[in-house]
């Protein structure tokens, strides 16, 4: 299969916040990541918006709800919508996320973390490869945060690893969850990194979090602290060139506001040559 | 990974603090889904009872991996809940079905506008960006009316929500019992407008309602509100 064709440079998450500001403004990043559960199906102000954007920027997805990991089937049918969402706008990159959020079939909406075992290899593996067969483009998948541990065998960068390799996956790296995992259960995040599987990485994502009590939250609500900054030059200096996407979900500033910080990202993306 | 999933949706106690905070978070996104989908609905009952409404909601099953679909689920899980709340504000099923109606109309998937002129003689439905709407209690004013008055309130109101196709904004026009009566027996019953157009009402002079009509549902058809259905052939050219 081939390598995903995502856009160089720097991406910024598209929200409905600030989506029509992105039609009216001149200045914008170099593509935009959208979550197409957030899109498809829907006329009106959603595809008008949508075409518009598209017209000027590159488009990625990056979903929610495969929910690869969980023991039920693949939705098909969900799949064949995202499918033919991905046909109407022509978009060549989907991802989702090492993660499940359905059980028995019902749907909670959230990223829950998966058991680091052989046996969830060769599940999502599986899935990953049904998906990869019906869409017939690479599927990337994302690490995430996880606040509690299911028991298992493996590191995660060990099963991340395993499933790249078995899946034929790519990886969407978020270096934020790695920071937020590696204070939350005690790892060195550079080491994390440096033994994952760099050569896999399609493209990075960033993003902002906060503190609550004594644990951190990957909430997308602020600006991107400055230590996972500095995990993402170090990310960038090994793996080299490769794009990168600035999320924002919570506490959205204005549109120029962010503009600003993904002008900060792409500072430190030609700092360290990448 | 049941046992975490079922903390989550609130059926199980959080043995940790981690499944504690999944659980809070899986709450504040589905309350957060419902207070955004349904604001008047949910600034009328108050934040203790839509907590007390979303915790039964979220222990419920939801098939669809699209979030905005929570809509859906939540209205029909409150049309079956007996909450006392459902007692002591009536009107609140209707106003929930209202703001529901406007969700679906501005997020409906656009449909090809039919390009014939209006006839008498075809069938027309409603596009999916268009309802029609009857309701018992002024639900579409519940925003500026207080609840104790809402409450006296009970009658028939009758109106059509549709999406203007310009700036895809929700628009709503208040009709007449007559008017509903007559685009009811058109877009849901299947007749055409022919066979519906009937006066009772010794008041109304049929020269002079024929056209107003024949305007109304004109500007629906041009703005893709309505359009012929599929019981329909090609348009007709008699009138009544």
């Amino acid at each position: 299969m081939d390598t995903p064709k995502v856009p160089p440079g720097v991406g910024l998450g598209l929200r409905y916040a600030f989506a029509e500001e992105v039609i009216e403004r001149e200045e914008g990043p170099q593509w935009f990541e959208i979550a197409p559960e957030n899109w498809m199906g829907r006329g009106g102000f959603f595809r008008a918006t949508l075409d518009k954007i598209r017209e000027r920027f590159p488009l990625v997805c990056h979903g929610l709800s495969l929910s690869l990991g969980s023991p039920d089937p693949l939705n098909v049918q969900f799949l064949k919508e995202i499918k033919t969402f991905l046909r109407d706008f022509e978009i060549e990159v989907y991802s989702d996320h090492l993660s499940f959020s359905s059980l028995g079939g019902s749907y909670l909406h959230d990223l829950f973390p998966l058991p680091f075992t052989e046996d969830m290899v060769r599940h999502v593996s599986s899935k990953i490869m049904e998906v990869q067969d019906i869409l017939g483009i690479p599927l990337l998948v994302e690490n995430i945060t996880y606040y509690s541990r299911l028991p298992g065998d493996m590191e995660e960068w060990e099963f991340i690893n395993a499933v790249l390799s078995e899946s034929g996956a790519y990886l969407l790296l978020d270096v934020n969850n790695v920071y937020v995992n590696s204070v939350n259960h005690g790892y060195d995040p550079y080491e994390f990194v440096d033994r994952l599987d760099l050569s896999r990485v399609a493209y990075i994502h960033i993003a902002g979090h906060e503190r609550s009590e004594r644990i951190l939250i990957d909430t997308h609500g602020s600006q991107v602290a400055r230590e996972v900054y500095r995990l993402l030059e170090h990310t960038l200096e090994r793996k080299g060139s490769v794009p990168v996407l600035l999320e924002r979900d919570n506490n959205i500033p204005e549109y120029p506001v962010l503009l600003k910080e993904v002008e900060s990202v792409r500072r430190v993306c030609e700092r360290v040559g990448a | 990974m049941e046992t975490l999933f079922r903390t989550a949706r609130g059926e199980v106690e959080p043995a940790d603090r981690g499944s504690a905070l999944y659980r809070d978070l899986v709450f504040n996104r589905f309350y957060d889904t419902v207070k955004t989908s349904f604001p008047v609905f949910s600034k009328i009952v108050g934040r203790k009872v839509l907590r007390d409404l979303v915790s039964d909601f979220l222990k419920e099953d939801h098939r669809s991996p699209i979030l905005a679909d929570l809509s859906y689920d939540f209205a029909e899980f409150f049309r079956r809940t007996d909450h006392p709340v459902k007692e002591r504000l009536p009107f609140l099923e209707d106003l929930l079905e209202f703001e529901l109606a406007e969700l679906e109309v501005f997020t409906a998937p656009d449909s090809p506008v039919d390009k014939e002129p209006f006839d008498w003689n075809s069938n027309f439905e409603t596009s999916p960006s268009c309802k029609l709407k009857e309701f018992s209690y002024p639900v579409h004013r519940a925003e500026e009316i207080e609840p104790k008055d809402l409450l006296k309130m009970r009658g028939s109101y009758y109106m059509i929500l549709y999406r203007d196709p310009e700036d895809h904004g929700v628009k709503r026009l208040d009709l007449t019992e007559f008017v509903y009566n007559f685009l009811r027996s058109v877009l849901i019953e299947g007749k055409t407008p022919a066979e519906s157009f009937r006066i009772e009402d010794p008041d109304l002079e049929p020269e002079e309602v024929k056209p107003y009509l024949e305007r109304f549902l004109g500007d629906l058809l041009r703005m893709g509100a309505i359009r012929r259905s599929k019981l329909s052939g090609s348009p007709g050219r008699s009138s009544p």
